[in-house]
């Protein structure tokens, strides 16, 4: 069943690939719900004391960086799709691209954190204001244990300069995944191989800008949770997690519309592969980035660095060994086969089991600085306990499924207007008649 | 030998991929066996039109893999926490997180040999000839031809249908291969070079052995210097730079380094009013203080006392095993008993002192174990020293069951 020479129909239009209203008709629903998750939970965390306030926080960011750990993910698969000008992503390059487009929405989705801290709000982000009695200590509050050295990273961690950064990171992002799709739908249009070297060139200065916002923007989102601990891989730890998760919701997606929907003769199981190859390759390399920002923390036994890991050796979901097993041991040996990302359907449940455990991994990075905020608002033993042993209520589900509606209405959004085929990309012939060895 | 050599092989030549590609499937549905293609370059899709079954080399692989997870594991607790149990600085003997880079070298270097050579294997190669190379038309299967030979030797071979079924298959060309009879062995110089080699390598692991087994008063040969001779200065050593000539710099006269205030006498020196050793701790007596001193007593102690303090730590377990070879006799000196009657006869400032200042071959450990830990150690020994001369009847009744089973 070897496809020697594919002819490519003269009849491709965008209309033929365009979702429209199939697509469209989720995006109301998705958008009310997820805004109405948001808000129950705000209201429920807002109008409590400082613990259920950080509760909400917490919650929120954990959704919110798990989204957009997607986005930054699908934006950087394409940057490197059309640098290396790889053939065999073209047919599946534009759903990437449009997933980018929701950067946008995550602007939007940062300005309640941005706002919380220029309001110098400290239940999350201790640095947002250093004179507060409860981080400085006073009122009935301990303060912040690492108050002194987190005093010394305030030319960096603070608020004006936060905002600063917050604007350039989704000012580029917007910028780049802009130019980016629209460039290639104006090949969509007029069909010139010009635009392709076009992109090739200019996506090549695109990538160390990716780079160093995604990393900074890790730093200033999730590390700076507590400003005490600093570990210099965090940026490509958070990396790899969001490049995983973006693949696997890649080959849900291609799946779905491969082989059932409007993509249907253009992607089929060799593209399946190489987005299960991906998959695969960055299974290994998050086990391999996260094990090496563990091991070295480990050795040098450290106790400003130890501490971040010893807090999540209290919490039986949060233990190093176990998101090894989950995130890397069992994705490694489930993927590990030809024949595993080549049946229809098993990438699926791949695909869904990665999405699922990078959330936990998110909930690793930011729910156990709940604790600590607990612990500096003299909070019960039980209280802390009962998050320590189980951080999913009301307020994480809320904000998870708020958070994850809305990144469905915006790529929903993206789908019903655009084509979801670069359907007169030069490199298409190569993309449709390619074998894996 | 006949003036006609025996055809060994039919060649067909092509001249694009595509071309290749039809007619491997032709012969692959001819139902030929024995057969293979050549290009100058990787033809995608020519597996599924030869109807090349999926090798099964990954699965070798995947086995070698993980023969290499359990050889790193299994290596490393074997030396490190079973056949030479070492303590050191009372950290665990056997550890999952450092053991494992060498984990993933290991399998990867298994996976990557495993990979090679059963590629090798599976191809049956290497191969020293290839009567296709008889052929002079066949140099272009680097170039710009694309060739499919069909091997005689296949059970449903037949001359005039093999030919037939490649001629109609739009093959350019068709030859016949001749068995030539060259020399398919391996040249003499090759193999002898080869034998050579072999043992030249035995000769490194004969010095070795000559050198384990042998006792020589020449001194060590240094072949990597930068560590053996480093630019710093060592403990006492004369330097030119300053006018007393000393590398190490004393204090100021008349200062103290900051947390090296020793005031107390009792505490730093274990002395009391009069200069006498002191009879008990100048320590509060805590459970705490007793585990501290554990701790301390199994990270410094143990390696030449024993976990017990009977003087029969690793150390001194080896010095007895390693007592009759030339050079160690009558050098050693076993580690004190401290459960000894003598030791346990003394105050405990005494012991203090021994473990600041050292005693005859025991180092000072001053250096190294601060003041308060010093006590703590010495609570620990007092534990031991109770310990070694306890009977049944210090047992608690209800746990005597328990110790004699």
């Amino acid at each position: 069943m070897s496809q020697h020479s594919v002819t490519i129909p003269t009849d491709l239009s965008a209309d033929k690939f365009t979702l429209g209203s199939t697509a469209g008709r989720l995006v109301g629903g998705l958008t009310i719900t997820g805004v109405l998750a948001l808000v129950v939970a705000a209201a429920l965390g807002l109008g409590g004391d400082i613990v259920s306030a950080s509760r909400f926080w917490h919650a929120y960011l954990a959704g919110y960086m798990f989204i957009a750990s997607i986005a930054l993910g699908a934006m950087i698969f394409v940057l490197l799709q059309n640098v290396t000008s790889a053939g065999w992503s073209v047919t599946v390059r534009r759903i990437a691209e449009l997933i980018t487009q929701t950067f946008p929405l995550l602007g939007l989705l940062a300005i309640p954190l941005v706002t919380a801290v220029m309001l110098g709000q400290t239940e999350m982000f201790y640095w947002a204001d250093t004179n507060s009695d409860f981080v400085k200590g006073g009122e009935g509050f301990e303060g912040y244990h690492a108050y002194g050295l987190m005093m010394g990273k305030t030319g960096y961690l603070n608020p004006t300069f936060f905002l600063i950064r917050m604007v350039i990171y989704f000012f580029a992002w917007i910028l780049i995944s802009r130019w980016a799709l629209n460039t290639s739908l104006e090949q969509d249009r007029t069909g010139d191989p010009k635009l392709t070297n076009r992109l090739k060139k200019l996506s090549a200065p695109a990538i160390p800008v990716m780079a160093l916002t995604l990393t900074f923007f890790a730093f200033d989102l999730l590390m700076s949770l507590e400003p005490a601990w600093f570990s210099t891989i965090f940026g490509v730890y958070y990396f790899a997690g969001g490049f995983g998760a973006f693949m696997a919701l890649l080959g849900i997606l291609s799946y779905k519309f491969g082989e059932e929907g409007i993509l249907k003769g253009f992607v089929r199981d060799e593209h399946y592969h190489d987005i299960g190859k991906l998959t695969f390759a960055f299974v290994m390399f998050w086990g391999y980035i996260a094990f090496s920002q563990y091991i070295l923390i480990w050795y040098a036994n450290i106790p400003e660095e130890t501490e971040w890991y010893l807090e999540r050796a209290h919490m039986p979901w949060a233990r190093v060994e176990l998101l090894f097993i989950v995130k890397f041991v069992l994705p490694f040996l489930g993927l590990m086969s030809r024949h595993m990302k080549r049946v229809p359907g098993r990438l699926i449940i791949f695909g869904s089991w990665m999405l699922f455990v990078h959330l936990w991994d998110i909930f690793f990075l930011v729910m156990p600085s709940h604790v600590t905020t607990m612990k500096m608002a003299n909070a019960s033993e039980e209280l802390i306990h009962s998050f320590e042993v189980f951080p999913v209520g009301i307020q994480e589900l809320l904000c998870v499924v708020g958070m994850i509606a809305l990144f469905a209405a915006g790529i929903a959004r993206q789908f019903s207007k655009h084509s979801l085929l670069a359907f007169r990309d030069p490199r298409m012939t190569e993309s449709l008649s390619f074998h894996n060895p | 030998m006949d003036n006609q050599p025996e055809t060994l092989s039919l060649l067909a030549e092509y001249e694009t991929a595509e071309e290749l590609l039809a007619a491997a499937e032709r012969v692959r549905d001819g139902g030929y066996k024995k057969w293979d293609t050549h290009s100058p370059f990787p033809v995608h899709g020519i597996d599924d039109a030869m109807g090349i079954k999926p090798t099964i080399l990954p699965w070798i692989v995947l086995m070698a893999a993980a023969a290499g997870t359990v050889t790193a594991l299994g290596l490393q607790w074997f030396t490190n926490a079973y056949d030479y149990p070492f303590k050191v600085s009372g950290k665990p003997l056997f550890a999952w997180v450092p053991a494992f880079p060498v984990t993933f070298e290991l399998t990867v270097l298994f996976a990557g040999i495993t990979t090679l050579l059963g590629m090798l294997a599976l191809n049956r190669l290497p191969r020293l000839h290839n009567p296709l190379f008889d052929v002079p038309r066949f140099d272009r299967a680097t170039q710009d031809r694309f060739f499919l030979s069909l091997d005689a030797t296949d059970p449903l071979y037949n001359e005039s249908s093999a030919k037939a079924l490649l001629a109609g298959s739009g093959a350019h060309a068709i030859e016949e291969v001749p068995d030539l009879g060259a020399d398919h062995k391996l040249p003499t110089w090759m193999w002898q070079t080869a034998v050579v080699g072999v043992f030249v390598t035995f000769v490194p692991l004969g010095l070795i052995v000559k050198a384990r087994f042998n006792i020589t008063d020449k001194p060590a040969v240094h072949i990597l210097t930068d560590m053996d001779y480093q630019a710093s200065y060592r403990y006492g050593e004369h330097v030119p730079l300053f006018a007393d000539g000393r590398a190490m710099r004393p204090q100021v006269d008349g200062t103290v380094a900051r947390g090296d205030l020793q005031a107390d006498d009792a505490m730093h020196l274990g002395i009391d009013d009069q200069g006498l050793p002191l009879a008990t701790l100048p320590m509060e007596v805590t459970p705490e203080l007793m585990a501290r001193g554990q701790e301390r007593y199994d990270i410094f102690c143990t390696p030449c006392h024993g976990e017990l303090g009977l003087g029969d730590g690793m150390v001194a377990r080896r010095a007895a095993a390693n007592r009759g070879e030339a050079g160690m006799a009558g050098q050693w000196i076993a580690p004190t008993n401290i459960t000894d009657s003598v030791i346990a006869g003394q105050a405990d400032g005494e012991l203090y002192s021994v473990i600041k200042n050292g005693i005859r071959t025991m180092p000072a450990y001053g250096d190294q174990i601060p003041a308060a830990d010093r006590w703590a150690i010495v609570l620990y020994m007092r534990a031991l020293q109770r310990a070694a001369t306890s009977t049944m009847a210090d047992v608690p009744a209800d746990q005597r069951g328990a110790l004699n089973q």
